[in-house]
Protein backbone atom coordinates (compact mmCIF):
# COMPACT_ATOMS: atom_id res chain seq x y z
CA UNK A 1 0.00 0.00 0.00
CA UNK A 2 2.73 2.41 1.05
CA UNK A 3 4.78 1.49 -2.01
CA UNK A 4 1.82 2.05 -4.29
CA UNK A 5 1.18 5.49 -2.83
CA UNK A 6 4.84 6.38 -3.14
CA UNK A 7 4.53 6.10 -6.91
CA UNK A 8 2.10 9.02 -6.99
CA UNK A 9 4.41 11.44 -5.21
CA UNK A 10 6.61 12.53 -8.15
CA UNK A 11 3.73 13.26 -10.56
CA UNK A 12 1.88 15.15 -7.80
CA UNK A 13 4.95 17.26 -7.04
CA UNK A 14 5.61 18.07 -10.67
CA UNK A 15 1.96 18.93 -11.20
CA UNK A 16 2.09 21.31 -8.24
CA UNK A 17 5.22 23.02 -9.55
CA UNK A 18 3.74 23.23 -13.03
CA UNK A 19 0.50 24.80 -11.78
CA UNK A 20 2.51 27.25 -9.66
CA UNK A 21 4.53 28.30 -12.69
CA UNK A 22 1.33 28.91 -14.64
CA UNK A 23 -1.01 30.54 -12.12
CA UNK A 24 1.39 32.06 -9.62
CA UNK A 25 4.17 33.28 -11.83
CA UNK A 26 4.37 36.53 -9.88
CA UNK A 27 5.76 34.56 -6.88
CA UNK A 28 8.49 33.13 -9.01
CA UNK A 29 9.14 36.52 -10.56
CA UNK A 30 9.67 37.94 -7.06
CA UNK A 31 12.28 35.32 -6.20
CA UNK A 32 13.99 36.03 -9.49
CA UNK A 33 13.80 39.84 -9.17
CA UNK A 34 17.61 40.06 -9.08
CA UNK A 35 17.50 39.43 -12.84
CA UNK A 36 16.32 42.96 -13.31
CA UNK A 37 13.02 44.67 -14.06
CA UNK A 38 10.66 43.19 -16.64
CA UNK A 39 8.22 45.13 -18.74
CA UNK A 40 6.48 42.33 -20.57
CA UNK A 41 6.43 39.48 -18.10
CA UNK A 42 3.81 40.70 -15.68
CA UNK A 43 1.62 42.68 -18.06
CA UNK A 44 0.85 40.18 -20.77
CA UNK A 45 -1.86 40.51 -23.37
CA UNK A 46 -3.29 37.11 -22.50
CA UNK A 47 -3.08 35.05 -19.31
CA UNK A 48 -0.29 32.46 -19.23
CA UNK A 49 -2.86 29.65 -19.11
CA UNK A 50 -4.02 30.66 -22.58
CA UNK A 51 -0.56 29.96 -24.02
CA UNK A 52 -0.28 26.77 -21.99
CA UNK A 53 -3.57 25.56 -23.44
CA UNK A 54 -2.42 26.36 -26.98
CA UNK A 55 0.84 24.56 -26.33
CA UNK A 56 -0.80 21.46 -24.89
CA UNK A 57 -3.21 21.33 -27.80
CA UNK A 58 -0.36 21.46 -30.31
CA UNK A 59 1.45 18.66 -28.50
CA UNK A 60 -1.64 16.49 -28.11
CA UNK A 61 -2.70 16.79 -31.74
CA UNK A 62 0.78 16.10 -33.11
CA UNK A 63 1.42 13.24 -30.68
CA UNK A 64 -1.88 11.67 -31.62
CA UNK A 65 -0.92 11.65 -35.30
CA UNK A 66 2.64 10.50 -34.50
CA UNK A 67 1.15 7.58 -32.60
CA UNK A 68 -1.33 6.65 -35.30
CA UNK A 69 1.30 6.90 -38.01
CA UNK A 70 4.07 5.25 -36.00
CA UNK A 71 1.97 2.35 -34.75
CA UNK A 72 0.37 1.74 -38.14
CA UNK A 73 3.71 1.75 -39.93
CA UNK A 74 5.33 -0.33 -37.19
CA UNK A 75 2.62 -2.99 -37.33
CA UNK A 76 2.66 -3.01 -41.12
CA UNK A 77 6.33 -3.98 -41.08
CA UNK A 78 5.22 -7.32 -39.60
CA UNK A 79 3.35 -8.24 -42.77
CA UNK A 80 4.88 -9.60 -45.88
CA UNK A 81 4.82 -6.95 -48.57
CA UNK A 82 5.91 -4.28 -46.09
CA UNK A 83 8.53 -6.33 -44.28
CA UNK A 84 11.16 -5.21 -46.75
CA UNK A 85 10.54 -1.57 -45.83
CA UNK A 86 11.49 -1.93 -42.19
CA UNK A 87 15.06 -0.68 -42.54
CA UNK A 88 14.36 2.13 -45.05
CA UNK A 89 11.49 3.29 -42.83
CA UNK A 90 13.69 3.42 -39.74
CA UNK A 91 16.37 5.23 -41.68
CA UNK A 92 13.91 7.80 -42.99
CA UNK A 93 12.54 8.41 -39.52
CA UNK A 94 16.06 8.77 -38.15
CA UNK A 95 16.86 11.24 -40.90
CA UNK A 96 13.75 13.30 -40.09
CA UNK A 97 14.79 13.32 -36.46
CA UNK A 98 18.26 14.66 -37.21
CA UNK A 99 16.90 17.66 -39.12
CA UNK A 100 16.72 20.71 -36.86
CA UNK A 101 13.05 21.36 -36.12
CA UNK A 102 13.41 24.90 -37.38
CA UNK A 103 14.50 23.48 -40.76
CA UNK A 104 11.43 21.25 -41.02
CA UNK A 105 9.27 24.29 -40.25
CA UNK A 106 11.10 26.39 -42.79
CA UNK A 107 10.47 23.71 -45.36
CA UNK A 108 6.78 23.25 -44.59
CA UNK A 109 5.82 26.93 -44.45
CA UNK A 110 6.23 27.54 -48.20
CA UNK A 111 3.92 24.56 -48.76
CA UNK A 112 1.31 25.10 -46.07
CA UNK A 113 1.65 28.75 -45.16
CA UNK A 114 1.65 30.11 -41.63
CA UNK A 115 -0.49 28.83 -38.77
CA UNK A 116 -0.95 25.58 -36.93
CA UNK A 117 -0.96 23.12 -39.87
CA UNK A 118 2.74 23.31 -40.80
CA UNK A 119 3.74 23.18 -37.14
CA UNK A 120 1.59 20.13 -36.45
CA UNK A 121 2.97 18.35 -39.49
CA UNK A 122 6.54 19.13 -38.51
CA UNK A 123 5.91 17.91 -34.97
CA UNK A 124 4.25 14.73 -36.23
CA UNK A 125 7.33 13.80 -38.23
CA UNK A 126 9.55 14.92 -35.44
CA UNK A 127 7.89 12.69 -32.88
CA UNK A 128 7.55 9.74 -35.25
CA UNK A 129 10.97 8.17 -34.84
CA UNK A 130 10.89 7.23 -31.14
CA UNK A 131 7.50 5.56 -31.54
CA UNK A 132 8.36 3.77 -34.77
CA UNK A 133 11.77 2.63 -33.59
CA UNK A 134 10.50 1.33 -30.28
CA UNK A 135 7.55 -0.54 -31.76
CA UNK A 136 9.78 -2.22 -34.33
CA UNK A 137 12.46 -3.09 -31.79
CA UNK A 138 9.84 -4.16 -29.27
CA UNK A 139 8.24 -6.55 -31.75
CA UNK A 140 11.65 -7.80 -32.87
CA UNK A 141 12.69 -8.61 -29.33
CA UNK A 142 9.85 -11.09 -28.69
CA UNK A 143 11.75 -14.33 -27.93
CA UNK A 144 12.07 -16.69 -30.88
CA UNK A 145 10.67 -19.68 -28.97
CA UNK A 146 7.56 -17.67 -28.02
CA UNK A 147 7.00 -16.81 -31.66
CA UNK A 148 7.65 -20.40 -32.68
CA UNK A 149 5.28 -21.92 -30.16
CA UNK A 150 2.57 -19.36 -30.98
CA UNK A 151 2.79 -20.36 -34.63
CA UNK A 152 3.12 -24.05 -33.77
CA UNK A 153 -0.08 -23.99 -31.74
CA UNK A 154 -2.04 -22.72 -34.70
CA UNK A 155 -2.46 -19.00 -34.04
CA UNK A 156 -3.02 -17.01 -37.21
CA UNK A 157 -0.46 -14.29 -38.01
CA UNK A 158 -3.01 -11.71 -36.85
CA UNK A 159 -3.69 -13.51 -33.55
CA UNK A 160 0.05 -13.85 -32.97
CA UNK A 161 0.50 -10.13 -33.48
CA UNK A 162 -2.44 -8.98 -31.36
CA UNK A 163 -2.42 -11.56 -28.56
CA UNK A 164 1.30 -12.23 -28.20
CA UNK A 165 3.72 -9.90 -29.93
CA UNK A 166 1.90 -6.62 -29.37
CA UNK A 167 1.34 -7.07 -25.60
CA UNK A 168 4.98 -8.07 -25.19
CA UNK A 169 6.12 -5.03 -27.17
CA UNK A 170 3.78 -2.66 -25.33
CA UNK A 171 6.24 -1.48 -22.65
CA UNK A 172 8.68 -0.52 -25.41
CA UNK A 173 5.92 1.24 -27.34
CA UNK A 174 4.89 3.21 -24.27
CA UNK A 175 8.52 4.24 -23.70
CA UNK A 176 8.62 5.43 -27.32
CA UNK A 177 5.46 7.48 -26.88
CA UNK A 178 6.94 9.03 -23.75
CA UNK A 179 10.07 10.12 -25.59
CA UNK A 180 7.98 11.40 -28.46
CA UNK A 181 5.73 13.55 -26.26
CA UNK A 182 8.65 15.02 -24.37
CA UNK A 183 10.48 15.87 -27.58
CA UNK A 184 7.37 17.56 -28.91
CA UNK A 185 6.71 19.55 -25.75
CA UNK A 186 10.01 21.31 -26.29
CA UNK A 187 9.87 21.32 -30.10
CA UNK A 188 6.43 22.95 -30.04
CA UNK A 189 7.97 26.18 -28.73
CA UNK A 190 9.31 26.70 -32.26
CA UNK A 191 5.69 26.87 -33.39
CA UNK A 192 5.54 30.49 -32.21
CA UNK A 193 7.77 31.58 -35.06
CA UNK A 194 5.20 30.17 -37.53
CA UNK A 195 2.22 31.74 -35.88
CA UNK A 196 0.95 28.60 -34.17
CA UNK A 197 0.95 30.18 -30.72
CA UNK A 198 1.93 28.29 -27.60
CA UNK A 199 4.44 29.06 -24.89
CA UNK A 200 7.02 29.74 -27.58
CA UNK A 201 5.33 33.11 -28.12
CA UNK A 202 6.60 34.31 -24.75
CA UNK A 203 10.07 32.98 -25.37
CA UNK A 204 10.30 34.53 -28.84
CA UNK A 205 9.01 37.88 -27.56
CA UNK A 206 11.41 37.72 -24.64
CA UNK A 207 14.33 37.16 -26.93
CA UNK A 208 13.21 39.98 -29.21
CA UNK A 209 12.92 42.48 -26.33
CA UNK A 210 15.88 41.13 -24.35
CA UNK A 211 13.48 40.40 -21.47
CA UNK A 212 14.90 37.49 -19.45
CA UNK A 213 11.86 37.30 -17.16
CA UNK A 214 9.56 36.88 -20.12
CA UNK A 215 11.74 34.07 -21.50
CA UNK A 216 11.59 32.34 -18.12
CA UNK A 217 7.84 32.82 -17.99
CA UNK A 218 7.52 30.85 -21.21
CA UNK A 219 10.32 28.34 -20.68
CA UNK A 220 9.58 27.31 -17.09
CA UNK A 221 6.14 25.79 -17.78
CA UNK A 222 7.58 24.00 -20.83
CA UNK A 223 10.28 22.25 -18.84
CA UNK A 224 7.99 21.54 -15.88
CA UNK A 225 5.45 20.09 -18.32
CA UNK A 226 8.16 17.78 -19.68
CA UNK A 227 9.03 16.61 -16.16
CA UNK A 228 5.36 16.16 -15.33
CA UNK A 229 4.74 14.05 -18.44
CA UNK A 230 7.83 11.98 -17.77
CA UNK A 231 6.70 11.25 -14.23
CA UNK A 232 3.18 10.35 -15.36
CA UNK A 233 4.54 7.85 -17.89
CA UNK A 234 6.84 6.37 -15.26
CA UNK A 235 3.80 5.89 -13.05
CA UNK A 236 1.83 4.25 -15.87
CA UNK A 237 4.73 1.92 -16.71
CA UNK A 238 5.00 0.90 -13.09
CA UNK A 239 1.24 0.34 -12.82
CA UNK A 240 0.85 -1.65 -16.03
CA UNK A 241 4.10 -3.49 -16.51
CA UNK A 242 5.85 -3.34 -13.15
CA UNK A 243 4.40 -6.69 -12.25
CA UNK A 244 5.02 -8.79 -15.28
CA UNK A 245 7.63 -9.83 -17.75
CA UNK A 246 7.51 -7.67 -20.79
CA UNK A 247 10.10 -6.52 -23.18
CA UNK A 248 12.06 -3.58 -21.85
CA UNK A 249 14.32 -1.38 -23.81
CA UNK B 1 -0.47 -41.67 -37.47
CA UNK B 2 2.26 -39.65 -39.12
CA UNK B 3 3.62 -40.55 -42.51
CA UNK B 4 6.02 -38.82 -44.86
CA UNK B 5 6.78 -39.75 -48.45
CA UNK B 6 10.03 -38.73 -50.15
CA UNK B 7 10.20 -35.60 -48.05
CA UNK B 8 12.97 -33.22 -49.06
CA UNK B 9 13.96 -29.77 -47.86
CA UNK B 10 16.62 -27.72 -49.58
CA UNK B 11 17.75 -24.46 -47.96
CA UNK B 12 19.82 -22.21 -50.21
CA UNK B 13 21.22 -25.17 -52.09
CA UNK B 14 21.91 -27.19 -48.94
CA UNK B 15 19.89 -30.36 -48.54
CA UNK B 16 18.67 -30.36 -44.94
CA UNK B 17 16.26 -33.26 -45.32
CA UNK B 18 16.93 -35.73 -48.09
CA UNK B 19 14.13 -37.88 -49.45
CA UNK B 20 12.84 -39.13 -46.11
CA UNK B 21 9.97 -41.58 -45.96
CA UNK B 22 8.89 -42.56 -42.49
CA UNK B 23 5.84 -43.79 -40.68
CA UNK B 24 4.90 -43.40 -37.04
CA UNK B 25 1.96 -45.71 -36.26
CA UNK B 26 -0.69 -44.52 -33.81
CA UNK B 27 0.32 -44.75 -30.17
CA UNK B 28 4.02 -45.07 -30.87
CA UNK B 29 6.72 -42.84 -29.42
CA UNK B 30 9.21 -42.52 -32.22
CA UNK B 31 12.53 -40.79 -31.61
CA UNK B 32 14.38 -38.89 -34.31
CA UNK B 33 17.95 -39.11 -33.14
CA UNK B 34 21.01 -37.50 -34.65
CA UNK B 35 23.80 -34.97 -34.22
CA UNK B 36 22.96 -31.29 -34.49
CA UNK B 37 22.51 -30.14 -38.04
CA UNK B 38 21.34 -33.54 -39.29
CA UNK B 39 17.95 -32.16 -40.27
CA UNK B 40 15.87 -33.80 -37.56
CA UNK B 41 14.37 -30.54 -36.36
CA UNK B 42 13.62 -29.38 -39.90
CA UNK B 43 11.90 -32.69 -40.57
CA UNK B 44 9.75 -32.20 -37.47
CA UNK B 45 8.84 -28.62 -38.40
CA UNK B 46 7.69 -29.73 -41.83
CA UNK B 47 5.06 -31.94 -40.23
CA UNK B 48 3.25 -29.02 -38.60
CA UNK B 49 3.98 -26.80 -41.59
CA UNK B 50 6.34 -24.43 -39.81
CA UNK B 51 8.77 -25.21 -42.62
CA UNK B 52 7.40 -25.75 -46.12
CA UNK B 53 8.85 -28.86 -47.77
CA UNK B 54 10.72 -28.51 -51.06
CA UNK B 55 9.17 -31.74 -52.30
CA UNK B 56 7.41 -34.80 -50.95
CA UNK B 57 4.21 -35.40 -49.05
CA UNK B 58 3.15 -35.57 -45.43
CA UNK B 59 0.12 -37.43 -44.10
CA UNK B 60 -1.30 -36.87 -40.65
CA UNK B 61 -4.01 -39.33 -39.67
CA UNK B 62 -4.22 -40.35 -43.30
CA UNK B 63 -4.82 -36.83 -44.62
CA UNK B 64 -2.36 -34.99 -46.80
CA UNK B 65 -1.31 -31.97 -44.74
CA UNK B 66 -1.14 -29.94 -47.90
CA UNK B 67 -4.95 -30.04 -48.06
CA UNK B 68 -5.52 -28.82 -44.49
CA UNK B 69 -5.33 -25.08 -43.62
CA UNK B 70 -2.11 -24.63 -41.62
CA UNK B 71 -3.80 -23.19 -38.53
CA UNK B 72 -6.27 -26.07 -38.34
CA UNK B 73 -3.49 -28.59 -38.85
CA UNK B 74 -1.39 -27.07 -36.07
CA UNK B 75 -4.28 -26.87 -33.61
CA UNK B 76 -4.66 -30.62 -33.99
CA UNK B 77 -1.01 -31.32 -33.21
CA UNK B 78 0.61 -30.79 -29.81
CA UNK B 79 3.94 -29.01 -30.08
CA UNK B 80 6.69 -28.74 -27.46
CA UNK B 81 9.86 -26.76 -28.12
CA UNK B 82 13.20 -26.69 -26.36
CA UNK B 83 12.99 -23.40 -24.50
CA UNK B 84 9.29 -23.94 -23.77
CA UNK B 85 8.18 -20.63 -25.25
CA UNK B 86 5.44 -20.04 -22.68
CA UNK B 87 3.80 -16.64 -23.17
CA UNK B 88 5.36 -14.43 -20.49
CA UNK B 89 2.25 -12.26 -20.16
CA UNK B 90 -0.14 -15.19 -19.62
CA UNK B 91 -0.67 -17.11 -16.40
CA UNK B 92 0.01 -20.84 -16.39
CA UNK B 93 -3.73 -21.42 -16.74
CA UNK B 94 -4.04 -19.21 -19.80
CA UNK B 95 -0.88 -20.66 -21.30
CA UNK B 96 -2.27 -24.17 -21.02
CA UNK B 97 -5.57 -23.00 -22.49
CA UNK B 98 -4.21 -21.31 -25.62
CA UNK B 99 -5.11 -24.00 -28.13
CA UNK B 100 -8.48 -24.74 -26.52
CA UNK B 101 -9.29 -21.04 -26.72
CA UNK B 102 -8.33 -21.05 -30.40
CA UNK B 103 -10.77 -23.93 -30.80
CA UNK B 104 -13.47 -21.85 -29.07
CA UNK B 105 -13.92 -24.19 -26.12
CA UNK B 106 -16.00 -22.76 -23.24
CA UNK B 107 -14.08 -21.15 -20.41
CA UNK B 108 -15.19 -23.67 -17.76
CA UNK B 109 -13.93 -26.55 -19.89
CA UNK B 110 -10.58 -24.85 -20.34
CA UNK B 111 -10.21 -24.29 -16.60
CA UNK B 112 -11.23 -27.83 -15.74
CA UNK B 113 -8.84 -29.25 -18.31
CA UNK B 114 -5.95 -27.02 -17.16
CA UNK B 115 -6.37 -28.19 -13.55
CA UNK B 116 -6.56 -31.82 -14.70
CA UNK B 117 -3.35 -31.36 -16.68
CA UNK B 118 -1.57 -29.72 -13.74
CA UNK B 119 -2.41 -32.87 -11.74
CA UNK B 120 -1.20 -35.04 -14.60
CA UNK B 121 2.17 -33.34 -14.94
CA UNK B 122 2.63 -33.26 -11.19
CA UNK B 123 2.37 -29.55 -10.39
CA UNK B 124 0.20 -28.14 -7.61
CA UNK B 125 -3.08 -26.59 -8.76
CA UNK B 126 -2.08 -23.32 -7.13
CA UNK B 127 0.39 -22.89 -10.00
CA UNK B 128 -2.51 -22.05 -12.31
CA UNK B 129 -2.33 -18.37 -11.38
CA UNK B 130 1.46 -18.08 -11.62
CA UNK B 131 3.37 -16.38 -14.39
CA UNK B 132 6.08 -18.25 -16.32
CA UNK B 133 8.88 -16.20 -14.75
CA UNK B 134 7.79 -17.57 -11.36
CA UNK B 135 8.51 -21.15 -12.50
CA UNK B 136 11.77 -23.09 -12.49
CA UNK B 137 13.09 -24.44 -15.78
CA UNK B 138 11.74 -27.91 -15.08
CA UNK B 139 8.33 -26.63 -14.00
CA UNK B 140 8.06 -24.42 -17.09
CA UNK B 141 8.87 -27.43 -19.26
CA UNK B 142 6.12 -29.43 -17.55
CA UNK B 143 3.68 -26.64 -18.28
CA UNK B 144 4.94 -26.73 -21.88
CA UNK B 145 3.98 -30.40 -22.07
CA UNK B 146 0.60 -29.68 -20.48
CA UNK B 147 -0.03 -26.93 -23.00
CA UNK B 148 0.70 -29.32 -25.85
CA UNK B 149 -1.69 -31.89 -24.37
CA UNK B 150 -4.47 -29.39 -23.64
CA UNK B 151 -6.68 -29.92 -26.65
CA UNK B 152 -6.06 -33.68 -26.42
CA UNK B 153 -4.36 -33.98 -29.81
CA UNK B 154 -3.68 -37.48 -31.13
CA UNK B 155 -0.24 -36.37 -32.22
CA UNK B 156 2.60 -34.71 -30.33
CA UNK B 157 5.69 -33.20 -31.88
CA UNK B 158 8.48 -32.66 -29.37
CA UNK B 159 11.61 -30.77 -30.39
CA UNK B 160 14.34 -31.46 -27.82
CA UNK B 161 11.76 -30.73 -25.14
CA UNK B 162 14.01 -31.52 -22.18
CA UNK B 163 17.21 -30.21 -23.72
CA UNK B 164 17.54 -27.03 -21.69
CA UNK B 165 16.75 -28.58 -18.31
CA UNK B 166 19.45 -29.61 -15.82
CA UNK B 167 20.27 -33.36 -15.72
CA UNK B 168 18.41 -34.15 -12.50
CA UNK B 169 15.22 -32.43 -13.61
CA UNK B 170 15.57 -33.92 -17.07
CA UNK B 171 15.49 -37.39 -15.57
CA UNK B 172 12.36 -36.50 -13.57
CA UNK B 173 10.74 -35.11 -16.67
CA UNK B 174 11.64 -38.17 -18.74
CA UNK B 175 10.27 -40.48 -16.10
CA UNK B 176 7.02 -38.61 -15.69
CA UNK B 177 6.63 -38.25 -19.43
CA UNK B 178 7.08 -42.02 -19.78
CA UNK B 179 4.29 -42.50 -17.24
CA UNK B 180 2.01 -40.01 -19.00
CA UNK B 181 2.65 -41.62 -22.37
CA UNK B 182 1.83 -45.05 -20.94
CA UNK B 183 -1.69 -43.90 -20.13
CA UNK B 184 -2.34 -41.46 -22.98
CA UNK B 185 -0.77 -43.45 -25.84
CA UNK B 186 -0.20 -40.44 -28.06
CA UNK B 187 1.51 -40.70 -31.40
CA UNK B 188 4.75 -38.91 -30.63
CA UNK B 189 7.60 -37.80 -32.82
CA UNK B 190 10.39 -36.84 -30.45
CA UNK B 191 13.55 -35.09 -31.61
CA UNK B 192 16.73 -35.38 -29.56
CA UNK B 193 20.50 -35.59 -29.90
CA UNK B 194 20.80 -37.39 -26.57
CA UNK B 195 21.39 -41.13 -27.01
CA UNK B 196 20.38 -41.95 -23.42
CA UNK B 197 17.14 -40.09 -23.82
CA UNK B 198 16.40 -41.86 -27.09
CA UNK B 199 17.12 -45.30 -25.65
CA UNK B 200 15.10 -44.60 -22.54
CA UNK B 201 11.98 -43.10 -24.12
CA UNK B 202 11.67 -44.40 -27.65
CA UNK B 203 9.49 -47.28 -28.76
CA UNK B 204 11.45 -46.96 -31.95
CA UNK B 205 14.44 -44.86 -32.94
CA UNK B 206 15.23 -43.35 -36.31
CA UNK B 207 18.88 -42.38 -36.57
CA UNK B 208 19.51 -39.46 -38.89
CA UNK B 209 22.72 -38.32 -40.55
CA UNK B 210 23.02 -35.52 -43.09
CA UNK B 211 19.32 -35.39 -43.81
CA UNK B 212 18.78 -39.12 -44.23
CA UNK B 213 17.51 -41.83 -41.96
CA UNK B 214 20.50 -44.15 -41.79
CA UNK B 215 19.23 -46.68 -39.25
CA UNK B 216 16.02 -47.54 -37.53
CA UNK B 217 14.81 -50.01 -35.01
CA UNK B 218 13.76 -50.55 -31.42
CA UNK B 219 16.27 -49.46 -28.77
CA UNK B 220 17.16 -53.14 -28.24
CA UNK B 221 17.79 -53.67 -31.96
CA UNK B 222 20.04 -50.65 -32.17
CA UNK B 223 22.11 -51.72 -29.18
CA UNK B 224 22.44 -55.40 -29.98
CA UNK B 225 22.67 -55.37 -33.74
CA UNK B 226 25.79 -54.15 -35.40
CA UNK B 227 25.53 -50.84 -37.21
CA UNK B 228 27.82 -48.91 -39.52
CA UNK B 229 30.72 -46.79 -38.26
CA UNK B 230 28.66 -43.63 -37.83
CA UNK B 231 25.99 -45.40 -35.88
CA UNK B 232 28.49 -47.22 -33.61
CA UNK B 233 30.36 -44.00 -32.94
CA UNK B 234 27.21 -42.04 -32.27
CA UNK B 235 25.71 -44.56 -29.88
CA UNK B 236 29.07 -45.09 -28.17
CA UNK B 237 30.36 -48.26 -26.58
CA UNK B 238 28.44 -47.78 -23.34
CA UNK B 239 25.09 -47.88 -25.11
CA UNK B 240 24.11 -51.10 -23.32
CA UNK B 241 24.34 -49.27 -20.00
CA UNK B 242 22.10 -46.53 -21.34
CA UNK B 243 19.61 -49.13 -22.52
CA UNK B 244 19.33 -50.41 -18.94
CA UNK B 245 17.50 -47.28 -17.83
CA UNK B 246 14.57 -48.43 -19.99
CA UNK B 247 13.95 -51.47 -17.84
CA UNK B 248 12.80 -51.92 -14.28
CA UNK B 249 14.04 -54.32 -11.68
CA UNK B 250 10.53 -55.79 -11.67
CA UNK B 251 11.00 -57.05 -15.22
CA UNK B 252 14.21 -58.99 -14.68
CA UNK B 253 14.24 -60.33 -11.11
CA UNK B 254 13.44 -63.84 -9.93
CA UNK B 255 10.38 -64.03 -7.67
CA UNK B 256 10.55 -65.96 -4.47
CA UNK B 257 14.27 -66.53 -4.61
CA UNK B 258 16.27 -65.86 -1.45
CA UNK B 259 19.62 -64.15 -1.50
CA UNK B 260 22.29 -66.86 -1.79
CA UNK B 261 25.44 -64.94 -1.04
CA UNK B 262 25.72 -64.13 2.65
CA UNK B 263 27.75 -61.00 1.96
CA UNK B 264 24.78 -59.49 0.20
CA UNK B 265 22.23 -60.04 2.95
CA UNK B 266 20.42 -56.74 3.40
CA UNK B 267 20.87 -56.85 7.17
CA UNK B 268 24.65 -57.05 6.84
CA UNK B 269 25.07 -53.95 4.83
CA UNK B 270 23.89 -51.46 7.37
CA UNK B 271 20.91 -49.51 8.47
CA UNK B 272 20.16 -47.97 5.08
CA UNK B 273 19.76 -51.45 3.55
CA UNK B 274 21.16 -50.32 0.21
CA UNK B 275 20.84 -53.83 -1.21
CA UNK B 276 17.07 -53.85 -0.79
CA UNK B 277 15.48 -52.32 -3.84
CA UNK B 278 12.00 -51.66 -5.19
CA UNK B 279 10.70 -53.34 -8.30
CA UNK B 280 10.24 -49.90 -9.82
CA UNK B 281 13.93 -49.09 -9.76
CA UNK B 282 15.50 -48.76 -13.21
CA UNK B 283 17.97 -51.56 -13.94
CA UNK B 284 20.70 -48.99 -14.54
CA UNK B 285 20.40 -47.90 -10.90
CA UNK B 286 20.30 -51.50 -9.73
CA UNK B 287 23.53 -52.30 -11.57
CA UNK B 288 25.09 -49.17 -10.14
CA UNK B 289 24.11 -50.33 -6.62
CA UNK B 290 25.69 -53.72 -7.25
CA UNK B 291 28.93 -52.03 -8.25
CA UNK B 292 28.95 -49.63 -5.33
CA UNK B 293 28.18 -52.27 -2.73
CA UNK B 294 30.22 -54.99 -4.33
CA UNK B 295 27.40 -57.53 -4.29
CA UNK B 296 26.08 -59.62 -7.15
CA UNK B 297 22.58 -59.89 -5.72
CA UNK B 298 19.91 -57.44 -4.63
CA UNK B 299 16.86 -58.19 -2.55
CA UNK B 300 13.68 -56.98 -4.17
CA UNK B 301 10.49 -56.03 -2.40
CA UNK B 302 8.00 -53.25 -1.97
CA UNK B 303 5.76 -51.23 -4.27
CA UNK B 304 3.51 -54.24 -4.83
CA UNK B 305 6.23 -56.54 -6.07
CA UNK B 306 6.51 -59.98 -4.46
CA UNK B 307 9.79 -60.59 -2.70
CA UNK B 308 12.64 -61.96 -4.73
CA UNK B 309 16.18 -61.46 -5.88
CA UNK B 310 17.87 -59.75 -8.75
CA UNK B 311 21.25 -61.25 -9.44
CA UNK B 312 23.93 -60.07 -11.79
CA UNK B 313 23.60 -63.37 -13.69
CA UNK B 314 19.86 -62.93 -14.16
CA UNK B 315 20.53 -59.42 -15.41
CA UNK B 316 22.94 -60.78 -18.02
CA UNK B 317 20.61 -63.54 -19.14
CA UNK B 318 17.70 -61.10 -19.36
CA UNK B 319 19.63 -59.20 -22.00
CA UNK B 320 21.06 -62.31 -23.64
CA UNK B 321 21.42 -61.59 -27.30
CA UNK B 322 18.16 -62.22 -29.08
CA UNK B 323 16.22 -62.60 -25.86
CA UNK B 324 12.52 -61.93 -26.42
CA UNK B 325 12.43 -59.37 -23.60
CA UNK B 326 14.63 -56.95 -25.39
CA UNK B 327 12.86 -54.42 -27.50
Amino acid sequence: MYNKLKLYVPPALWLLLFLLSVYRFEWIAQWLSFLGPSKGALRARAPLSFYVFQHVRLVLISTFFSMVLGITLGLLTRFRPFREFKEPLLQTATFLQTLPSIAILALSVPLLGYGQAPVVIALVFYGLLPILRNIIQGLDSVPEEVRLSAAGMGMTPWQRLIDVEWPLALPAVLAGIKTSVIINVSAATIGATMGAGGLGVLIVNGIRTMDIMLIIKGALPVSLMAFLINSIFTLLEEQWFGNRDGVRL
Amino acid sequence: MIQTKNLTKIYNGITAVDNVSLEVPSGELCVLLGPSGCGKSTLLKMINALVPPTSGEIFVNGKNTHDIPVELLRRGIGYVVQNVGLFPHYTVMRNIGVVMKLLNKPKEDIEKRALFLLDLIGLPRSYASRYPRELSGGEAQRVGVARALAADPAILLMDEPFGSVDPLNREHLQNSFTEIQKTLKKTVLFVTHDVSEALMLGDRILLMQEGRIVREGTPGDLVFQEGDNFSQAFFGSEMALKLLSRYRVGQAYTKGMKIQNAACQPSRVGEAIPCLVSGNMPLSEALSLMIINGCRELAVSGDGFPQGTLSFESLLSYFRKGAPNVQ
